[in-house]
C-alpha cells in the first residue's frame, strides 16, 4: 500500500509552504484565465507554459501545471454563462441553462452554482484521487515491460476506438504521432532515424512544439477566420442562489460527480464528452426535463460538477500508470519526464513527497478557484472580453516563446508552425487530434517497454498473451477497436473523443 | 478547392497513402547493427504499413461515398485572406527572429497582426507591439534569463 496519513500530511505541509501557495495560486489564475478566454485551453498553455518552468523546482512546476489544468475546468463556465461562448468545448452543455439563467438576470445564481457544483465535484474527487492512485499504483508495482507495454496499447485503443465515426481518422492521427516522435534517434540503439540526413532532425522532434502547433496555432487560425468581436451585455445582481436552489442541485452534483469521475478514468473520455453525459443523464431523471435549456439550474450544476471530477480523476491513470487520459495530461506527463521523472507506480515510492504535494496542492487549489472565481467573477468577465484581434497575436507570441524555449532552436518554432496548419487542417477535416497527441507522448515508451519486453523473452511476441495482466490489457484494447468498428459500420452516433477542442 | 468532407477524404486518403510509402521507403534505410532483438526499423516499417493502410482505406471509403455531400466549414474570402495573412505574418515573424532578434520582431509581429486583424485608432496597435516587446525583453531575456536572440539590441546589452 503506497497511501499512509503520514505521507499526505507531509504533502500537505509541503503544498502549505508559501512557495508552494503562491505558485498554486499563479496556477489557478492561469487556468482561470486560460479557461475564460476562447481561443487558449490548458493543452496549449501548459505546453506553452512547460520550457519556461525549468527555472523551477519540480514539486513548484508541477504544482503550478495541475492547478492550471483543473483551474481552466473552473473557468471555462464564466463566458458560458455570461456571453453565451464556451472557453472550453466542456462548457458547452454550461451554455444551455447558464446562458438562459443569465438572461433572465440569474447569471450571479448561475455562476455561483457553477462554482460550488465545481468546487464539490473537485474536492470529492480529489479524495478519490487520494486513495485510489496509490492502491492502483500498488497494482501497477507488479507491472514489467510486457504489462506496460500492454497497458500503452490499450491507452492508444481506447482514445482511437472511442472516436466513433471517425474512428479510421483517429487511427490515422495516432499513426501520425507516433511517426513524428520516431523521427530522431532510437531510444536504444541510437541509430538515426527518418532524418534524411537533416542535423536539425537529429535530435527528434520535440513534442511540446507538436502540440503548441496542433492547439495553439491552429486554434488562432480557425479564429481568426471570424471577425470576433464580443460585446458584454450580462449584469450581475445578486450572485448567491437559493437554500431551495443549493439543496435541489446536492443530488445532482453528487450524479454528475460519479459520472465524470468515472468516466474520466478512460483514457480518450475528455470533460467534453462528461459534460454532456451528465447533463443528459440530469434531464432524463428530471421530473421536468422538458424544462431543461430554458435556465434550469441543475442544467448547470451537473456538466460543471462532471467537468471537474472528469478532470481530477485523469490522474489517477496518470499516477499510478503513467497514463495520460487526455491531451492536456499529456502534456503534463511530459511535464514530468522534462524533469527525469517517471509517472507510475516508482513514483510513489522514489518521489513521495512530489507526488503528495502535488495531490495535497490540489485540496488547496480547489479552494483557492472557489475564491477566485466567486468573488472576482465580474473580473473574469471583463477579461473574457479582450478582443481577438490582440489576443490571437499573443497567443501566437506566447506559442512561439514556449516552443523556442524547450532547446533554443528556431526548427523547434517552424515545427509548431507546420502543426498549426496541420491542426487547422484536421479540425476542418474531422480528423481527431487527441490520438496524435497521446501517441507523440507515449510512442517511446511504448517502444522502449515493446524492446525490453522482447529482450525478456527472446524475441517472442507471444509474451503478450502469456501473462495474465498483460493479456488482459491486450484483449481490452482489441475489444474496444472492435467495438470502435462496429460503432463505425453500424451508424451508431456516439463520438467520445473530444474532437479538435482541448481538454 | 476541397469543398467536401468526401473530397477532404480523398485527399487526405491520397497524402496518407503517398506518406506510408515515403515512411515505409525512409524506414528500409534506416541502419542498425547485427542481432538486435528489435532492429531499429521495425516500428517505423509497422508505423508505415499503418499509415499506408489507413490512407488507401479512407481513399477508398471517400471514392464508395456516395450520400448526402457534407459541405467543409471554410472560411468566406475575406476569412481566408485574414488566415493567410497570419500565416504568412508568422512566417516573417520567425523569419526576423535571429536577424532582428526577439523584442524588434516581436514589436513588427504584434503591431502588424493587431492592426490587420482589428479595426482601432492608429496608436492601439503600435503600443500593443511596444509593450509586448517590453514584457518580452523585461520578463523573458532579463528576469527569466532565457537565451532568447537580441539581434540588433545585442549592441545596448
Amino acid at each position: 500500500m503506497l497511501f499512509s496519513w503520514q505521507m499526505l500530511g507531509q504533502g500537505f505541509a509541503q503544498a502549505l509552504t508559501p512557495e508552494n501557495l503562491l505558485f498554486a495560486l499563479i496556477g489557478s489564475l492561469v487556468g482561470t484565465l486560460v479557461g475564460v478566454l476562447p481561443g487558449i485551453g490548458p493543452t496549449s498553455a501548459i505546453a506553452i507554459l512547460l520550457p519556461l518552468t525549468t527555472v523551477l523546482q519540480p514539486i513548484p512546476a508541477l504544482i503550478m501545471m495541475a492547478a492550471i489544468y483543473y483551474g481552466a475546468q473552473y473557468g471555462g463556465s464564466t463566458t458560458a454563462i455570461m456571453v453565451n461562448i464556451p472557453g472550453e468545448a466542456s462548457s458547452v452543455p454550461t451554455t444551455l441553462d447558464g446562458y438562459q439563467m443569465a438572461k433572465q438576470g440569474r447569471s450571479g445564481p448561475a455562476l455561483a452554482i457553477s462554482a460550488i457544483a465545481s468546487f464539490g465535484a473537485g474536492t470529492i474527487s480529489m479524495i478519490g484521487l487520494t486513495f485510489f492512485a496509490p492502491l492502483l499504483a500498488g497494482v501497477a508495482l507488479a507491472f514489467g515491460p510486457p504489462e506496460y507495454f500492454a497497458l500503452m496499447f490499450m491507452a492508444l485503443s481506447l482514445i482511437v476506438g472511442l472516436s466513433g465515426r471517425a474512428l479510421l481518422k483517429g487511427f490515422m492521427a495516432m499513426c501520425i504521432g507516433l511517426l513524428v516522435s520516431m523521427i530522431g534517434l532510437d531510444p536504444i540503439t541510437g541509430s538515426a532515424r527518418l532524418t534524411f540526413g537533416l542535423v536539425d532532425l537529429m535530435g527528434g522532434v520535440n513534442f511540446i512544439s507538436v502540440i503548441i502547433g496542433l492547439f495553439a496555432i491552429g486554434e488562432v487560425l480557425v479564429n481568426v477566420e471570424r471577425d470576433l468581436d464580443f460585446i458584454y451585455t450580462s449584469t450581475i445582481k445578486k450572485l448567491m442562489p437559493t437554500w431551495m436552489e443549493l439543496r435541489s442541485c446536492i443530488v445532482t452534483i453528487v450524479r454528475a460527480t460519479g459520472i465524470g469521475f468515472a468516466m474520466g478514468l478512460l483514457p480518450g473520455c475528455s470533460p467534453a464528452v462528461t459534460t454532456f453525459v451528465a447533463y443528459d443523464l440530469e434531464k432524463r431523471t428530471s421530473k421536468h426535463p422538458e424544462r431543461f435549456g430554458t435556465g434550469v439550474i441543475q442544467g448547470v450544476a451537473a456538466p460543471e460538477a462532471a467537468n471537474n471530477a472528469t478532470s481530477q480523476s485523469g490522474f489517477i491513470p496518470l499516477f499510478a500508470f503513467g497514463i495520460p487520459a487526455g491531451p492536456a495530461l499529456a502534456v503534463m506527463l511530459g511535464g514530468f519526464m522534462m524533469y527525469g521523472l517517471q509517472p507510475g507506480p516508482r513514483l510513489f515510492q522514489e518521489n513521495p513527497q512530489l507526488v503528495w504535494s502535488v495531490i495535497a496542492s490540489m485540496y488547496v487549489g480547489n479552494a483557492m478557484l472557489l475564491i477566485l472565481n466567486l468573488p472576482l467573477v465580474r473580473l473574469w468577465v471583463k477579461i473574457a472580453v479582450i478582443p481577438f484581434p490582440i489576443l490571437g497575436p499573443l497567443i501566437v507570441l506566447f506559442s512561439v516563446i514556449g516552443s523556442y524555449s524547450v532547446r533554443y532552436q528556431l526548427f523547434d518554432v517552424w515545427v509548431a508552425l507546420l502543426f498549426g496548419v496541420v491542426g487547422y487542417l484536421m479540425r476542418k477535416f474531422g480528423i481527431p487530434m487527441a490520438p496524435a497527441v497521446l501517441a507523440t507522448i507515449l510512442a517511446q515508451m511504448l517502444e522502449t517497454n515493446l524492446k525490453q519486453s522482447l529482450a525478456i523473452s527472446h524475441g517472442d511476441y507471444t509474451i503478450f498473451f502469456t501473462r495474465p495482466i498483460a493479456i488482459v490489457f491486450m484483449l481490452l484494447g482489441m475489444a474496444v477497436i472492435l467495438r470502435g468498428l462496429w460503432v463505425r459500420y453500424r451508424g451508431v452516433e456516439l463520438e467520445l473523443t473530444d474532437e479538435g477542442g482541448e481538454a | 478547392m476541397i469543398r467536401t468532407l468526401r473530397s477532404a477524404d480523398l485527399a487526405t486518403g491520397a497524402f496518407m497513402t503517398i506518406l506510408g510509402i515515403l515512411t515505409l521507403i525512409a524506414s528500409f534505410q534506416i541502419a542498425g547493427n547485427a542481432g538486435e532483438r528489435v532492429h531499429p526499423r521495425t516500428l517505423p516499417i509497422i508505423v508505415g504499413w499503418m499509415i499506408l493502410a489507413a490512407g488507401v482505406t479512407l481513399f477508398v471509403n471517400g471514392w464508395r461515398y456516395r450520400g448526402q455531400p457534407k459541405i467543409l466549414d471554410w472560411p468566406d474570402a475575406q476569412g481566408s485572406r485574414r488566415v493567410l495573412f497570419s500565416i504568412l505574418l508568422m512566417i516573417v515573424f520567425l523569419a526576423l527572429l535571429e536577424p532582428l532578434g526577439f523584442p524588434l520582431s516581436t514589436l513588427i509581429f504584434i503591431t502588424a497582426g493587431t492592426w490587420y486583424l482589428g479595426r482601432y485608432r492608429w496608436w492601439v496597435p503600435p503600443l500593443c507591439g511596444a509593450l509586448s516587446a517590453l514584457t518580452v525583453l523585461v520578463v523573458f531575456i532579463d528576469f527569466l534569463e532565457l537565451s532568447f536572440p537580441l539581434g540588433l539590441l545585442e549592441l545596448f546589452f
